[in-house]
Protein backbone atom coordinates (compact mmCIF):
# COMPACT_ATOMS: atom_id res chain seq x y z
CA UNK A 1 0.00 0.00 0.00
CA UNK A 2 1.14 3.55 -0.55
CA UNK A 3 2.48 5.71 2.24
CA UNK A 4 0.53 8.70 3.42
CA UNK A 5 0.47 11.76 1.24
CA UNK A 6 1.27 9.89 -1.93
CA UNK A 7 -1.55 8.98 -4.25
CA UNK A 8 -1.47 5.25 -4.77
CA UNK A 9 -1.53 4.29 -8.41
CA UNK A 10 -3.04 0.92 -7.63
CA UNK A 11 -5.95 2.17 -5.58
CA UNK A 12 -8.43 3.20 -8.32
CA UNK A 13 -7.84 -0.16 -9.98
CA UNK A 14 -8.43 -2.02 -6.75
CA UNK A 15 -11.53 0.05 -6.15
CA UNK A 16 -12.92 -0.79 -9.62
CA UNK A 17 -12.37 -4.44 -8.87
CA UNK A 18 -14.05 -4.24 -5.53
CA UNK A 19 -17.07 -2.28 -6.71
CA UNK A 20 -17.71 -4.76 -9.48
CA UNK A 21 -17.36 -7.53 -6.96
CA UNK A 22 -19.81 -5.87 -4.56
CA UNK A 23 -22.32 -5.32 -7.34
CA UNK A 24 -22.16 -8.89 -8.50
CA UNK A 25 -22.16 -10.46 -5.06
CA UNK A 26 -24.87 -8.82 -2.97
CA UNK A 27 -25.02 -9.74 0.69
CA UNK A 28 -28.10 -11.53 1.92
CA UNK A 29 -31.04 -9.70 3.40
CA UNK A 30 -31.02 -10.01 7.17
CA UNK A 31 -34.58 -10.23 8.49
CA UNK A 32 -35.49 -8.30 11.62
CA UNK A 33 -35.21 -10.37 14.79
CA UNK A 34 -38.44 -11.01 16.68
CA UNK A 35 -37.58 -8.61 19.50
CA UNK A 36 -37.39 -5.55 17.29
CA UNK A 37 -38.67 -4.62 13.86
CA UNK A 38 -36.56 -1.48 13.62
CA UNK A 39 -34.32 -1.12 10.60
CA UNK A 40 -31.87 1.60 9.68
CA UNK A 41 -29.67 2.29 6.69
CA UNK A 42 -26.44 4.18 6.15
CA UNK A 43 -24.68 5.19 2.97
CA UNK A 44 -21.00 4.78 2.27
CA UNK A 45 -20.44 7.32 -0.48
CA UNK A 46 -17.25 6.98 -2.46
CA UNK A 47 -15.78 9.40 -4.94
CA UNK A 48 -12.53 9.82 -6.84
CA UNK A 49 -10.76 13.08 -6.29
CA UNK A 50 -8.83 14.36 -9.31
CA UNK A 51 -5.19 15.26 -8.84
CA UNK A 52 -3.67 18.51 -10.00
CA UNK A 53 -1.92 17.05 -13.02
CA UNK A 54 -4.85 14.95 -14.22
CA UNK A 55 -7.89 17.13 -14.13
CA UNK A 56 -11.20 15.99 -15.68
CA UNK A 57 -11.76 17.56 -19.08
CA UNK A 58 -14.88 19.52 -19.89
CA UNK A 59 -17.58 17.14 -20.89
CA UNK A 60 -16.12 14.28 -18.89
CA UNK A 61 -18.26 11.15 -18.64
CA UNK A 62 -21.24 11.84 -16.49
CA UNK A 63 -23.08 8.57 -16.65
CA UNK A 64 -26.26 10.33 -17.64
CA UNK A 65 -28.88 7.99 -18.95
CA UNK A 66 -26.79 4.88 -18.43
CA UNK A 67 -28.98 2.25 -16.79
CA UNK A 68 -26.45 -0.55 -16.55
CA UNK A 69 -24.29 -0.22 -13.44
CA UNK A 70 -21.45 -2.35 -14.78
CA UNK A 71 -21.35 -0.39 -18.02
CA UNK A 72 -21.30 2.80 -15.99
CA UNK A 73 -18.46 1.54 -13.80
CA UNK A 74 -16.44 0.56 -16.83
CA UNK A 75 -16.92 3.94 -18.50
CA UNK A 76 -16.13 5.74 -15.30
CA UNK A 77 -12.93 3.88 -14.49
CA UNK A 78 -11.73 4.09 -18.06
CA UNK A 79 -11.15 7.81 -17.72
CA UNK A 80 -7.59 9.03 -17.25
CA UNK A 81 -8.46 11.38 -14.43
CA UNK A 82 -10.06 8.54 -12.50
CA UNK A 83 -7.11 6.24 -13.01
CA UNK A 84 -4.84 8.93 -11.62
CA UNK A 85 -7.25 10.04 -8.93
CA UNK A 86 -7.54 9.54 -5.20
CA UNK A 87 -10.54 7.53 -3.94
CA UNK A 88 -12.29 8.99 -0.91
CA UNK A 89 -15.21 8.24 1.39
CA UNK A 90 -17.72 10.63 2.95
CA UNK A 91 -18.13 10.83 6.73
CA UNK A 92 -20.34 13.06 8.81
CA UNK A 93 -19.82 14.40 12.27
CA UNK A 94 -23.06 14.46 14.20
CA UNK A 95 -24.22 17.65 15.84
CA UNK A 96 -23.49 17.80 19.57
CA UNK A 97 -26.68 18.20 21.51
CA UNK A 98 -27.32 18.09 25.23
CA UNK A 99 -28.41 14.63 26.19
CA UNK A 100 -27.54 13.14 22.83
CA UNK A 101 -25.01 10.47 23.59
CA UNK A 102 -23.86 10.20 19.99
CA UNK A 103 -23.47 13.87 19.30
CA UNK A 104 -20.05 14.77 18.03
CA UNK A 105 -19.32 11.28 16.77
CA UNK A 106 -18.13 10.34 13.34
CA UNK A 107 -20.75 8.46 11.40
CA UNK A 108 -22.12 7.75 7.95
CA UNK A 109 -25.20 9.54 6.60
CA UNK A 110 -28.29 7.55 7.39
CA UNK A 111 -31.09 6.91 9.77
CA UNK A 112 -34.10 4.84 10.71
CA UNK A 113 -36.48 3.38 8.18
CA UNK A 114 -39.87 5.04 7.80
CA UNK A 115 -43.01 3.09 6.92
CA UNK A 116 -43.25 4.82 3.56
CA UNK A 117 -39.77 3.71 2.46
CA UNK A 118 -39.99 1.11 -0.27
CA UNK A 119 -36.95 -0.79 0.98
CA UNK A 120 -33.77 -0.32 2.98
CA UNK A 121 -31.97 1.24 0.03
CA UNK A 122 -34.73 3.82 -0.33
CA UNK A 123 -34.21 4.67 3.36
CA UNK A 124 -30.52 5.21 2.70
CA UNK A 125 -31.25 7.53 -0.23
CA UNK A 126 -33.89 9.52 1.62
CA UNK A 127 -31.79 10.01 4.75
CA UNK A 128 -28.76 11.09 2.76
CA UNK A 129 -30.85 13.66 0.91
CA UNK A 130 -32.24 14.99 4.18
CA UNK A 131 -28.95 15.12 6.06
CA UNK A 132 -26.41 16.24 3.47
CA UNK A 133 -28.47 17.32 0.50
CA UNK A 134 -26.93 14.79 -1.87
CA UNK A 135 -29.38 13.16 -4.30
CA UNK A 136 -28.37 9.55 -4.74
CA UNK A 137 -31.30 8.51 -6.89
CA UNK A 138 -30.15 7.11 -10.24
CA UNK A 139 -32.17 9.70 -12.15
CA UNK A 140 -30.31 12.55 -10.47
CA UNK A 141 -27.12 11.51 -12.22
CA UNK A 142 -24.79 12.11 -9.29
CA UNK A 143 -24.08 8.59 -8.16
CA UNK A 144 -24.68 4.95 -8.93
CA UNK A 145 -25.64 2.28 -6.40
CA UNK A 146 -22.86 -0.28 -6.51
CA UNK A 147 -24.12 -2.60 -3.82
CA UNK A 148 -24.21 -3.06 -0.11
CA UNK A 149 -22.13 -4.24 2.79
CA UNK A 150 -23.26 -6.91 5.23
CA UNK A 151 -26.39 -6.10 7.16
CA UNK A 152 -26.03 -6.63 10.87
CA UNK A 153 -28.22 -6.91 13.91
CA UNK A 154 -27.30 -4.41 16.59
CA UNK A 155 -28.50 -4.40 20.12
CA UNK A 156 -28.12 -2.13 23.10
CA UNK A 157 -28.11 -4.95 25.60
CA UNK A 158 -25.05 -6.66 27.01
CA UNK A 159 -27.03 -9.52 28.36
CA UNK A 160 -29.18 -12.26 27.00
CA UNK A 161 -29.02 -11.69 23.28
CA UNK A 162 -26.75 -13.90 21.23
CA UNK A 163 -26.01 -10.99 18.98
CA UNK A 164 -24.32 -8.64 21.38
CA UNK A 165 -22.34 -7.27 18.57
CA UNK A 166 -22.61 -3.55 18.30
CA UNK A 167 -24.59 -3.01 21.43
CA UNK A 168 -23.04 0.27 22.25
CA UNK A 169 -23.79 1.98 19.04
CA UNK A 170 -27.41 1.46 18.25
CA UNK A 171 -28.74 4.28 20.35
CA UNK A 172 -28.48 7.02 17.86
CA UNK A 173 -30.95 5.27 15.63
CA UNK A 174 -33.45 4.95 18.42
CA UNK A 175 -35.95 7.78 18.82
CA UNK B 1 -32.39 -3.25 15.04
CA UNK B 2 -30.89 -4.22 11.70
CA UNK B 3 -28.34 -1.89 10.17
CA UNK B 4 -28.05 -1.92 6.36
CA UNK B 5 -25.09 -0.13 4.75
CA UNK B 6 -25.29 0.76 1.05
CA UNK B 7 -22.38 1.75 -1.15
CA UNK B 8 -22.65 4.48 -3.77
CA UNK B 9 -20.09 5.85 -6.19
CA UNK B 10 -20.18 9.46 -7.32
CA UNK B 11 -19.67 9.48 -11.05
CA UNK B 12 -19.33 13.21 -11.44
CA UNK B 13 -16.43 15.13 -9.98
CA UNK B 14 -18.53 18.30 -9.93
CA UNK B 15 -21.60 17.50 -7.86
CA UNK B 16 -23.71 20.42 -6.61
CA UNK B 17 -22.73 21.89 -3.21
CA UNK B 18 -23.95 19.83 -0.28
CA UNK B 19 -26.67 21.18 1.93
CA UNK B 20 -26.10 20.08 5.51
CA UNK B 21 -28.95 19.75 7.99
CA UNK B 22 -27.62 21.63 11.04
CA UNK B 23 -29.75 19.79 13.61
CA UNK B 24 -28.28 16.46 12.55
CA UNK B 25 -24.96 17.11 10.88
CA UNK B 26 -22.27 19.41 12.20
CA UNK B 27 -19.79 18.77 9.42
CA UNK B 28 -18.93 16.42 6.61
CA UNK B 29 -15.48 15.14 5.72
CA UNK B 30 -14.08 13.51 2.63
CA UNK B 31 -11.31 11.14 3.72
CA UNK B 32 -8.93 9.40 1.29
CA UNK B 33 -9.16 5.62 1.35
CA UNK B 34 -5.37 5.42 1.47
CA UNK B 35 -5.51 7.21 4.83
CA UNK B 36 -8.05 4.65 6.07
CA UNK B 37 -5.85 1.82 4.90
CA UNK B 38 -2.73 3.31 6.44
CA UNK B 39 -1.52 1.79 9.71
CA UNK B 40 -0.21 5.13 10.96
CA UNK B 41 -3.70 6.45 11.58
CA UNK B 42 -4.70 3.73 14.03
CA UNK B 43 -5.48 4.82 17.56
CA UNK B 44 -8.15 4.25 20.19
CA UNK B 45 -11.23 5.93 21.62
CA UNK B 46 -12.43 5.79 25.21
CA UNK B 47 -16.06 5.53 26.16
CA UNK B 48 -17.69 5.35 29.55
CA UNK B 49 -19.65 2.12 29.71
CA UNK B 50 -20.64 2.01 33.37
CA UNK B 51 -24.30 2.70 32.62
CA UNK B 52 -24.33 -0.02 30.01
CA UNK B 53 -22.72 -2.56 32.30
CA UNK B 54 -25.03 -1.94 35.19
CA UNK B 55 -27.93 -1.78 32.78
CA UNK B 56 -28.90 1.64 34.00
CA UNK B 57 -29.60 0.43 37.52
CA UNK B 58 -28.66 2.21 40.66
CA UNK B 59 -26.57 5.36 40.34
CA UNK B 60 -24.22 4.40 43.20
CA UNK B 61 -23.31 1.03 41.69
CA UNK B 62 -22.80 2.72 38.36
CA UNK B 63 -20.49 5.24 39.93
CA UNK B 64 -18.48 2.56 41.67
CA UNK B 65 -18.11 0.62 38.45
CA UNK B 66 -17.06 3.76 36.65
CA UNK B 67 -14.38 4.53 39.22
CA UNK B 68 -13.08 0.98 39.40
CA UNK B 69 -13.01 0.24 35.69
CA UNK B 70 -12.55 3.51 33.95
CA UNK B 71 -13.71 3.91 30.39
CA UNK B 72 -13.66 1.14 27.82
CA UNK B 73 -11.14 1.52 25.04
CA UNK B 74 -12.10 0.79 21.45
CA UNK B 75 -9.86 0.75 18.43
CA UNK B 76 -10.28 3.74 16.17
CA UNK B 77 -8.90 5.40 13.07
CA UNK B 78 -7.84 9.04 13.23
CA UNK B 79 -9.37 10.61 10.14
CA UNK B 80 -7.39 13.10 8.11
CA UNK B 81 -9.84 14.64 5.68
CA UNK B 82 -8.91 16.15 2.36
CA UNK B 83 -12.05 18.28 2.39
CA UNK B 84 -14.32 19.44 5.20
CA UNK B 85 -17.58 21.35 5.14
CA UNK B 86 -19.28 22.73 8.23
CA UNK B 87 -23.01 23.22 8.58
CA UNK B 88 -24.23 26.74 9.08
CA UNK B 89 -25.45 28.05 12.42
CA UNK B 90 -24.20 25.24 14.62
CA UNK B 91 -22.28 26.30 17.76
CA UNK B 92 -19.53 23.70 17.55
CA UNK B 93 -18.47 24.70 14.03
CA UNK B 94 -15.92 27.07 15.54
CA UNK B 95 -12.54 25.46 15.05
CA UNK B 96 -10.69 27.92 17.17
CA UNK B 97 -11.80 27.11 20.69
CA UNK B 98 -9.05 29.30 22.04
CA UNK B 99 -10.97 32.42 21.11
CA UNK B 100 -12.63 31.97 24.45
CA UNK B 101 -9.32 32.21 26.23
CA UNK B 102 -8.23 35.56 27.59
CA UNK B 103 -5.64 37.19 25.39
CA UNK B 104 -2.69 36.73 27.78
CA UNK B 105 -3.23 32.97 27.93
CA UNK B 106 -3.45 32.85 24.18
CA UNK B 107 -0.14 34.67 24.01
CA UNK B 108 1.50 32.15 26.32
CA UNK B 109 0.13 29.34 24.18
CA UNK B 110 1.60 30.97 21.10
CA UNK B 111 5.01 31.39 22.70
CA UNK B 112 5.08 27.80 23.92
CA UNK B 113 4.02 26.24 20.65
CA UNK B 114 7.01 24.86 18.83
CA UNK B 115 6.99 26.77 15.59
CA UNK B 116 6.04 30.04 17.18
CA UNK B 117 2.91 30.38 15.10
CA UNK B 118 -0.44 29.64 16.61
CA UNK B 119 -1.77 26.27 15.52
CA UNK B 120 -5.47 25.78 15.37
CA UNK B 121 -6.22 22.18 16.13
CA UNK B 122 -9.77 20.98 16.22
CA UNK B 123 -10.51 17.82 18.20
CA UNK B 124 -9.51 14.65 16.34
CA UNK B 125 -12.03 12.93 14.12
CA UNK B 126 -12.12 9.38 15.39
CA UNK B 127 -13.76 6.63 13.43
CA UNK B 128 -14.72 3.83 15.78
CA UNK B 129 -17.54 1.50 16.80
CA UNK B 130 -20.32 0.56 14.43
CA UNK B 131 -19.16 2.93 11.70
CA UNK B 132 -15.63 1.52 11.85
CA UNK B 133 -17.15 -1.95 11.60
CA UNK B 134 -18.92 -0.95 8.38
CA UNK B 135 -15.73 0.56 6.95
CA UNK B 136 -13.67 -2.50 7.79
CA UNK B 137 -16.10 -4.60 5.79
CA UNK B 138 -15.11 -2.52 2.79
CA UNK B 139 -11.42 -2.03 3.61
CA UNK B 140 -10.64 -5.71 3.94
CA UNK B 141 -11.66 -6.20 0.32
CA UNK B 142 -8.60 -4.18 -0.68
CA UNK B 143 -5.39 -6.12 -1.16
CA UNK B 144 -3.55 -7.25 0.93
CA UNK B 145 -6.84 -7.99 2.74
CA UNK B 146 -5.37 -7.30 6.17
CA UNK B 147 -7.81 -4.73 7.52
CA UNK B 148 -8.86 -7.13 10.25
CA UNK B 149 -5.34 -7.43 11.59
CA UNK B 150 -5.56 -3.94 12.93
CA UNK B 151 -8.88 -4.35 14.63
CA UNK B 152 -8.44 -4.93 18.33
CA UNK B 153 -10.97 -6.07 20.85
CA UNK B 154 -12.35 -3.46 23.24
CA UNK B 155 -10.67 -3.47 26.64
CA UNK B 156 -10.19 -1.33 29.72
CA UNK B 157 -7.28 0.76 30.99
CA UNK B 158 -6.53 -0.67 34.46
CA UNK B 159 -3.77 -3.26 33.96
CA UNK B 160 -5.34 -5.95 36.14
CA UNK B 161 -8.65 -5.85 34.27
CA UNK B 162 -6.84 -5.84 30.96
CA UNK B 163 -4.74 -8.82 31.91
CA UNK B 164 -7.67 -10.86 33.19
CA UNK B 165 -9.71 -9.98 30.12
CA UNK B 166 -6.83 -10.92 27.86
CA UNK B 167 -6.51 -14.22 29.66
CA UNK B 168 -10.20 -15.05 29.68
CA UNK B 169 -10.65 -14.11 26.04
CA UNK B 170 -7.55 -15.86 24.69
CA UNK B 171 -9.18 -18.98 23.35
CA UNK B 172 -12.21 -17.04 22.21
CA UNK B 173 -10.07 -14.66 20.17
CA UNK B 174 -8.00 -17.41 18.63
CA UNK B 175 -11.11 -19.26 17.53
CA UNK B 176 -12.52 -16.13 15.95
CA UNK B 177 -9.25 -15.42 14.20
CA UNK B 178 -9.31 -18.86 12.65
CA UNK B 179 -12.86 -18.44 11.50
CA UNK B 180 -12.02 -15.08 10.01
CA UNK B 181 -8.91 -16.36 8.34
CA UNK B 182 -10.76 -19.12 6.52
CA UNK B 183 -13.37 -16.64 5.38
CA UNK B 184 -10.64 -14.22 4.41
CA UNK B 185 -8.85 -16.79 2.29
CA UNK B 186 -12.01 -17.31 0.34
CA UNK B 187 -12.36 -13.59 -0.19
CA UNK B 188 -8.78 -13.30 -1.33
CA UNK B 189 -9.39 -16.10 -3.78
CA UNK B 190 -12.60 -14.70 -5.17
CA UNK B 191 -11.40 -11.14 -5.46
CA UNK B 192 -8.04 -12.06 -6.90
CA UNK B 193 -9.68 -14.39 -9.38
CA UNK B 194 -12.02 -11.58 -10.23
CA UNK B 195 -9.14 -9.27 -10.96
CA UNK B 196 -7.30 -11.85 -13.03
CA UNK B 197 -10.36 -12.25 -15.14
CA UNK B 198 -10.07 -8.61 -15.99
CA UNK B 199 -6.69 -8.22 -17.64
CA UNK B 200 -7.47 -4.56 -18.03
CA UNK B 201 -6.91 -3.84 -14.37
CA UNK B 202 -3.32 -4.96 -14.45
CA UNK B 203 -2.18 -3.03 -17.46
CA UNK B 204 -4.81 -0.34 -17.65
CA UNK B 205 -5.65 -1.16 -21.24
CA UNK B 206 -9.33 -1.84 -21.23
CA UNK B 207 -9.43 -2.29 -24.95
CA UNK B 208 -6.76 -4.93 -25.09
CA UNK B 209 -8.74 -7.65 -23.36
CA UNK B 210 -7.86 -11.05 -24.69
CA UNK B 211 -10.64 -12.63 -26.66
CA UNK B 212 -12.25 -15.25 -24.50
CA UNK B 213 -11.05 -13.96 -21.15
CA UNK B 214 -13.98 -13.38 -18.90
CA UNK B 215 -15.29 -9.90 -18.58
CA UNK B 216 -17.19 -9.13 -15.41
CA UNK B 217 -20.46 -8.97 -17.30
CA UNK B 218 -20.22 -12.52 -18.52
CA UNK B 219 -19.79 -13.77 -14.98
CA UNK B 220 -23.37 -12.94 -14.24
CA UNK B 221 -25.88 -15.70 -14.68
CA UNK B 222 -28.76 -13.32 -15.05
CA UNK B 223 -29.19 -9.65 -15.66
CA UNK B 224 -29.36 -8.61 -12.07
CA UNK B 225 -27.29 -10.05 -9.27
CA UNK B 226 -29.28 -12.06 -6.78
CA UNK B 227 -28.22 -13.42 -3.41
CA UNK B 228 -28.10 -16.92 -4.85
CA UNK B 229 -25.20 -15.89 -7.10
CA UNK B 230 -23.20 -15.22 -4.08
CA UNK B 231 -20.29 -17.32 -3.04
CA UNK B 232 -20.60 -16.63 0.62
CA UNK B 233 -17.29 -15.64 2.03
CA UNK B 234 -17.85 -14.22 5.45
CA UNK B 235 -21.50 -13.72 4.70
CA UNK B 236 -21.83 -11.26 7.50
CA UNK B 237 -20.03 -8.29 8.91
CA UNK B 238 -16.54 -9.33 9.98
CA UNK B 239 -16.50 -7.13 13.04
CA UNK B 240 -19.89 -8.45 14.11
CA UNK B 241 -18.55 -11.98 13.84
CA UNK B 242 -15.53 -11.10 15.91
CA UNK B 243 -17.59 -9.45 18.60
CA UNK B 244 -20.33 -12.04 18.86
CA UNK B 245 -20.16 -13.42 22.36
CA UNK B 246 -17.29 -11.16 23.40
CA UNK B 247 -19.24 -9.14 25.90
CA UNK B 248 -20.11 -12.30 27.82
CA UNK B 249 -16.39 -12.82 28.25
CA UNK B 250 -15.97 -9.18 29.29
CA UNK B 251 -18.60 -9.52 32.00
CA UNK B 252 -16.93 -12.61 33.40
CA UNK B 253 -13.49 -11.07 33.31
CA UNK B 254 -14.65 -7.87 34.96
CA UNK B 255 -16.52 -9.85 37.60
CA UNK B 256 -13.45 -11.98 38.34
CA UNK B 257 -11.21 -8.93 38.56
CA UNK B 258 -13.54 -7.15 40.95
CA UNK B 259 -13.68 -10.22 43.18
CA UNK B 260 -9.89 -10.51 43.07
CA UNK B 261 -9.51 -6.86 43.98
CA UNK B 262 -11.95 -7.06 46.86
CA UNK B 263 -10.28 -10.20 48.15
CA UNK B 264 -6.85 -8.58 48.01
CA UNK B 265 -8.07 -5.49 49.80
CA UNK B 266 -9.71 -7.54 52.51
CA UNK B 267 -6.63 -9.72 52.87
CA UNK B 268 -4.41 -6.66 53.08
CA UNK B 269 -6.67 -4.99 55.62
CA UNK B 270 -6.74 -8.16 57.66
CA UNK B 271 -2.97 -8.45 57.58
CA UNK B 272 -2.54 -4.84 58.70
CA UNK B 273 -5.16 -5.27 61.39
CA UNK B 274 -3.44 -8.36 62.74
CA UNK B 275 -0.10 -6.62 62.73
CA UNK B 276 -1.56 -3.69 64.62
CA UNK B 277 -3.11 -5.75 67.36
CA UNK B 278 0.13 -7.59 68.00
Amino acid sequence: MSSDGIVSKALPGDLYNILQYLYQHPYPFVPSPPETKKRASVTLILRVRPTYTDWPPLGAYSGAGEPDVLECLENFFEQDWVRAGDPEALFIKRTSRKGDRWGGHVALPGGGRDPEDEDDQATAIRETMEEVGLDLRPQAGNAIPVGSLPQRVVTTSWVGSRTQTSWLFADRFMP
Amino acid sequence: MVLCPYVFLLIRHDIPPLRLQPTEVASIHWVPLRALLSPSQRTYESQDVAARMTQGRNGVVQHIVRVMLGPMRFCAIDLVPSETLHASSVPDTATDASRDLPSNLRYIKTVLSSSGTYKIRSPPLLLWGLTLGVLIDLLYLFPPHDAFDVWTYPTFSPPDVRFVLWLFSYRFRKAKQEKLRSGNDEVRLVIDQHSEGMAALNDWSFRSRQAGSESPKTNLDGNTPTPSNRKNHLGASGVSLMLEGYYDVVRHAVGATMIARCTSIIALAWAIFRKKIR
